[in-house]
């Protein structure tokens, strides 16, 4: 008879312990599989998250007085529009940033009314990061204006605003904010700076805490540095409330999962440990008869890793394709924002289809080997 | 062919007694069958596990074919026993998954073709033909018997251990067994069979006593009945 063919006769006579080990095993796999799928999703719906909260950092000019930045909302001292550059081109500025936006802000009055006209440039990002636009950009001539703002100058998306001497089309009015967003004119940069007679200037940087790093790594810090070696005319002030938010959001899923994956390796492996036990113990005697026989350790022990192996490559196979379609299936539900581009993470699958095996072989293995060492006759005493 | 001098293994029971064997010598030749017989308990198994390389005795020497069979590593020990000895375990032990066709076949480990027709002959010399594709399971006690009679006999070994072989079976199948058994040993085989029972007094070449009846103890010798001192 040859070795497998003894494998699967086994694995056939004592089908019940090898369907059990089969579903710990594939329930375990599955769970860790939908697990880390999860994580990858609630990690980029963090982020997509906390980009849609807007840009949490402002790089502003260092003789800016606080108290009057305060006041007015932005700065009133200006840098050179250059700046964005260099300081993206810095070392270890997109290690924690992005979205470096150059923007020229100041309150005037079109109309009689008081406008927060905000000139937004186009937005620097790090190398590989995808070019989507934080928030949005507004083309030349064209005008974005804040509820409060189209309502007090009535006009309405579609139609022009005469301003400074320029027909601006209102490309868009923005949705109620409740905050002096709706008081603001977005418009191009370059207008921004022709309007205000700001030629190549802007009052400052916007960024985005890009979540690559943990706290304890200090972004800001890092931040904070490469300004002072390449940008030392700046100051950078972070939106607290937003950080902090994205910060907790992310250690959620991350405590989650660094809980709960322990915690199903755990469950499974003692499953599958205690029913690989049983199946040795139960073997002790046909241990007993293949040594008796004649039949080398080696061989015998061959016999538990080969139903080891079936049983974790079944296990892994069953695992993966349910955990990956209960992923599919519950990620767009827990993330509906990020949840559609939830897809097979094969890295995870190539590590689930080696080590499932292998541990399956490491729990049979060990009980197995200590049997095949004892004398025949001790191993053939079943009681 | 095979011989044990002074074998000991003693066993501590719960209550802080001994049971086992002590000093037992005994030889079994090429073309002999010596049966052992005592009570119940007396140590019989034990004597015959130790005597197939299955069983490590406290003191003593085993020898067969002129090998230390204790002497040598686990491994030229499974190597000795599966190319010398067969053995008829009291209990039977087949694998329970595999039919009696291939619980026979284990005993051959190389499983070529002419095992498979050694395999085939002592099935049905003994009377197994129409169970060979039966499971253990579905057995009669006698049907494992000899399902396990027929796999120790297959690899073609020198030496024959059988332990109580015809316990379970019916005075025309053990007339079966001894006879098959019997030209094993005519064929240039030694048979050592351990039995309570005077049925197979009739085939064997010698017999030997247990001594007494507390345990620990060793085993005198008798040839044909014939009480002898001291061991062989
Ligand atoms: N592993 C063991 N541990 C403790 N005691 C043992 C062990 N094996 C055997 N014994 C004891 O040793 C004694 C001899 O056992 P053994 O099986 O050799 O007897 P036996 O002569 O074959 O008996 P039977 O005719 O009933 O088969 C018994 O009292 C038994 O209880
Ligand atoms: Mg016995």
């Amino acid at each position: 008879m040859s070795w497998h063919g003894l494998v699967l006769r086994e694995l056939r006579h004592r089908w019940a312990n090898a369907a059990l080990a089969v579903l710990g095993l594939s329930v375990g796999v599955g769970m860790l599989v939908t697990l880390q799928m999860l994580a990858t999703a609630a990690e980029r719906e963090t982020r997509r998250v906390a980009r849609d909260m807007g840009f949490n950092l402002r790089i502003i000019p260092r003789d800016t007085d606080i108290g009057r930045f305060h006041e007015l909302g932005h700065s009133d001292r200006t840098l050179p529009e250059e700046a964005s550059a260099r300081l993206a081109a810095g070392a270890g500025t997109f290690v924690s940033f992005n979205h470096l936006t150059p923007t020229l802000e100041r309150w005037t009055n079109v109309l009689g009314k008081d406008v927060l006209v905000t000139g937004l440039g186009a937005a620097i990002t790090g190398p590989g990061e995808k070019k989507s636009p934080m928030g949005f950009t507004v083309g030349n001539g064209n005008v974005q204006l804040g509820h409060a703002v189209a309502r007090r100058l009535g006009v309405k998306a579609g139609g022009t605003v005469e301003w400074m001497g320029r027909g601006m089309r209102v490309e868009k009015v923005l949705a109620e904010a409740g905050t002096v967003d709706d008081l603001r004119a977005y418009v191009s940069l370059a207008d921004a700076q022709s309007m205000l007679g700001l030629g190549g200037r802007i009052s400052e940087i916007r960024a985005i805490d890009c979540l690559c790093l943990t706290a304890d790594k200090d972004p800001l810090g890092q931040l904070r540095e490469a300004l002072a070696r390449v940008l030392p005319e700046a100051q950078v002030l972070q939106l607290r409330v937003m950080a902090d938010a994205r910060a907790k959001q992310r250690q959620a899923s991350e405590r989650f999962a660094a809980l709960a994956t322990p915690m199903v390796l755990l469950v499974a492996g003692a499953w599958t440990g205690v029913l690989a036990f049983l199946n040795v113990r139960e073997r002790r005697p046909e241990i007993g008869v293949w040594r008796a026989l004649g039949h080398g350790a080696g061989r015998v022990s061959a016999l538990f890793l080969g139903r080891a192996l079936v049983l974790g490559v079944a296990g892994a196979v069953v695992g993966a394709v349910l955990g990956t379609w209960a992923g599919l299936t519950w990620g767009p539900w827990m993330y509906p924002v990020t949840g559609g581009v939830i897809g097979v993470d094969w890295a995870l699958m190539a590590r689930v289809a080696w080590w499932t095996p292998a541990f399956a072989a490491m729990a049979s293995l060990v009980p197995a080997a200590l049997a095949v060492a004892q004398d025949p006759a001790e191993t053939l005493r079943t009681d | 062919m095979i011989a044990c001098t002074g074998l000991t293994k003693v066993y501590r029971t719960r209550d802080g007694g001994e049971a086992g064997i002590r000093d037992v010598s005994m030889e079994a030749r090429g073309g002999e069958w010596v049966l052992v017989r005592g009570p119940s308990g007396c140590g019989k198994s034990t004597l015959l596990l130790a005597l197939g390389g299955m069983l490590r005795p406290d003191g003593g020497e085993v020898r067969l074919g002129g090998l230390d069979v204790y002497g040598m590593g686990p491994a030229e020990r499974a190597r000795l026993r599966a190319g010398s000895v067969g053995f008829v375990f009291q209990l039977f032990h087949l694998v329970p998954y595999l039919t009696v066709r291939e619980n026979v076949m284990c005993g051959a480990l190389d499983g070529g073709v002419a095992a498979r027709g050694r395999a085939e002959a002592l099935i049905e010399e003994l009377g197994l033909g129409g169970r060979r594709e039966a499971l253990p399971g579905t057995l009669s006690a006698g049907e494992k018997q000899r399902t396990a009679l027929a796999r120790a006999l297959v690899g073609g070994p020198m030496v024959l251990l059988a332990d109580e072989p015809t316990g379970n079976l019916d005075p025309g199948h053990s007339r079966v067994v001894y006879e098959r058994m019997a030209r094993f040993r005519k064929d240039g085989g030694a048979v050592v069979m351990v039995t309570h029972g005077a049925d197979a007094n009739g085939f064997a070449t010698r017999i030997v006593e247990a001594r007494g009846t507390g345990a620990p103890f060793g085993f005198g010798v008798a040839a044909n009945g014939t009480r002898h001192g001291g061991g062989l």
